[in-house]
């Protein structure tokens, strides 16, 4: 049994809107789940679902509205400012690589910045450096250049290498390869799964994306409205979805092969805004299957192992 | 017949670091009613050609070649006569709608606008023939939708916008440049299915610019695989797909599959540093010394020495 990394329980926040903050956008509303070390959990969902965050509140980057966030039965969603110890071994990849790197570092300042705040540095710099550089597979002579002076997917190989520099126990990733080209993507995922084998680190990874989920979760969370309708392994979500809506986000993915038949479901409409959730069921207004309980009631997250919030 | 016919089209650019060769002897034909689907990472030319059909590269843009739409030749045309053709004949959609809609106009005004700019009714009548483009393109409710604010849509619905402005004028020629890009997968499915349903009933031809290979797949009968400024492998894209035949195919079809990832080494050269011989040798697996020496020639819309082996 892997030892238990990070447990999230009834997470919630919300957001004022309006000039005098009357109203509440519900962005996350009563998410659980636990993650485990060497596990990459997932959490996928249309934008505006409420993910990045759910990412950001496990980093205690914002501060919940209510529930709790436990690393290692530490609770540091109530600590004010969490210490230098365990941001050190929390860490954070984001999607855009660009807003991370301050434009007037050059990549070897960039790149000791993460030993220097932690004060680990101490005359040893060029050599972690070095290690690091390598270790994302980049060559030491970009260490003179700046961040626009590189690609898309090396600003995104210094991210992760600056996630990695402290072996942190576990990382929030928010859609790492999202904004790169196919085999850049392949690169990065590639390189994010070696140092999980290697150091056994545990991920969140955020993702609208679910042909890479499919690659890289080994438990996937779907999204919707602010609160989870299914949660289960990779294989059974994607093999026996249980969810309408999880049906109808695989059925989305493009595949390659025109001829392979299947029946595509196309969801009706976008999202509803998140300030006026519908009663109910919050998928029922788009659901294909919706009865009249669903508009009425809503349905709880059930199951074991495999978990869905449906009345069907 | 072909409808656009692009025979060995050259772009340059003039940049401080000296020349930039973007696109070299690039060739491509689209038949009326087809449609045609480039693929290839970022920076290896896949907007450049949709921009040199629609002449609107920017100044430092050095072009040869010739394009040929409907027997002209798109390149020697005057300013006026593009006019003519550009949001007329040949229509373009775009990857961020959002920065292609004015914030302080309606939509509806802006819709209304290119069906003006066609001509093609009187002003009064403008605004029923834009509702009614509204609803072709499937936005809900369009009279109440014809007086909002681009920043009242979501991101789908604006791609929807964008896509009724392009239609306004029933084109011969659709180019779309990552149009599902910026959206979510089942808005994604959504607009594949829009562009579907409306080059069918309108018997347009698509050129498809993304590099989203499934995508591709669901909207393109032809697919033309890029890389470095020129076409690597085209053809049938059922054909390229199931068999691809160039190693660069090969390697980005297989790069995310359902088996498992695999990166293609190293990135794309620099169009200014570009090597010796094949332009995909250093990644490629295959290479060998005919490779690094000489470049392979377009044969049977194949870009490779080896392919006959492999």
């Amino acid at each position: 049994m892997e030892e238990k990394l990070i447990e999230v329980v009834d997470l919630k926040k919300y957001f004022g809107s309006g000039i005098f903050k009357k109203s509440w956008i519900k962005a996350v509303d009563g998410v659980s789940f636990e993650i485990c070390s060497k596990e990459t959990f997932a959490l996928v969902g249309e934008s505006g679902c409420g993910k990045s965050t759910v990412g950001r509140c496990t980093l205690n980057l914002i501060r919940p509205t209510a529930g709790h966030v436990y690393f290692k039965d530490m609770d540091i969603s109530s600590m004010n400012e969490v210490s230098r110890d365990i941001r050190k071994r929390i860490q954070v990849i984001f999607q855009d690589a660009d807003g991370t790197l301050n434009p007037r570092m050059k990549v070897f300042d960039l790149m000791l910045e993460p030993f220097r705040v932690h004060g680990l540095s101490n005359g040893h710099g060029k050599e972690m450096v070095n290690e690091l550089i390598e270790m994302v597979n980049l060559t030491p002579d970009l260490l003179g250049r700046y961040p626009h002076e590189l690609s898309g997917g090396q600003r995104q190989r210094i991210g992760i290498a600056r996630a990695m520099a402290l072996n942190p126990e576990f990382i929030v990733a928010d859609e790492p390869a999202a904004s790169l080209d196919l085999s850049v993507q392949a690169q990065i995922l590639d390189l994010m799964r070696k140092f999980q084998a290697e150091h056994g680190i545990g991920y969140l990874y955020i993702s609208h994306n679910l042909k890479i989920v499919k690659l890289m979760a080994d438990k996937v969370a779907v999204m919707y409205l602010g609160k989870l309708v299914e949660v289960g392994r990779t294989n059974d979500v994607f093999n026996c979805a249980k969810h309408p809506y999880t049906q109808a986000l695989i059925s989305a993915i493009p595949i390659l092969d025109p001829c392979a038949g299947r029946k595509r479901i196309l969801l009706k409409g976008d999202i509803p805004s998140p300030l006026n959730p519908p009663a109910g069921c919050r998928f029922h207004t788009r659901c294909p299957y919706r009865m009249k309980r669903c508009m009425i009631e809503e349905p709880a997250l059930v199951g074991d192992k495999h978990i869905v919030a449906c009345h069907l | 017949m072909n409808l656009l016919h692009i025979n060995d089209l050259h772009v340059n650019f003039s940049t401080k670091a000296g020349q930039v060769r973007v696109l070299s002897g690039f060739c491509l034909d689209i038949e009326k009613g087809s449609s045609i689907c480039l693929v290839g990472e970022s920076g290896c030319g896949k907007t450049i050609v949709a921009l040199s059909i629609m002449r609107l590269l920017p100044e430092n843009a050095q072009v040869s070649g010739e394009i040929q739409f409907k027997d002209r030749d798109l390149l020697i045309l005057e300013k006026e006569e593009i006019r003519q053709i550009r949001g007329h004949e040949i229509s373009m959609i775009f990857e961020q709608p959002a920065s292609c809609l004015n914030p302080v106009f309606t939509v509806g005004d802006q819709i209304a606008e290119s069906v003006r700019a066609n001509g093609l009714c009187k002003k009064n009548e403008a605004r029923d023939a834009a509702i009614e483009l509204m609803r072709l393109t499937g936005i809900p409710s369009p009279k109440k939708r014809f007086d909002q604010y681009p920043h009242e849509f979501s991101g789908g619905m604006l791609q929807r916008v964008m896509i009724s402005i392009a239609m306004a004028s029933k084109p011969a020629l659709l180019i779309a440049d990552e149009p599902t890009t910026s959206l979510d997968v089942t808005v994604q499915a959504q607009i594949v299915e829009l562009i579907k349903d409306l080059i069918t009933k309108f018997g347009m031809s698509l050129l498809l610019i993304t590099h989203d290979l499934g995508v591709a797949a669901e909207l393109c009968r032809d697919v033309a695989v890029m890389y470095a400024g020129e076409i690597v492998e085209s053809g049938c894209l059922n054909e390229v797909f199931r068999h691809p035949k160039h190693p660069y195919t090969k390697a980005l079809l297989r790069a995310i599959s359902d088996d498992g990832l695999r990166p293609i080494k190293g990135s794309v050269p620099e169009l200014t540093n570009l090597p010796e011989g094949c332009w995909f040798h250093p990644r490629c697996p295959f290479a060998e010394d005919q490779c690094r020496l000489s470049k392979p020639e377009l044969k049977n819309g194949i870009r490779c020495h080896l392919w006959k082996k492999n």
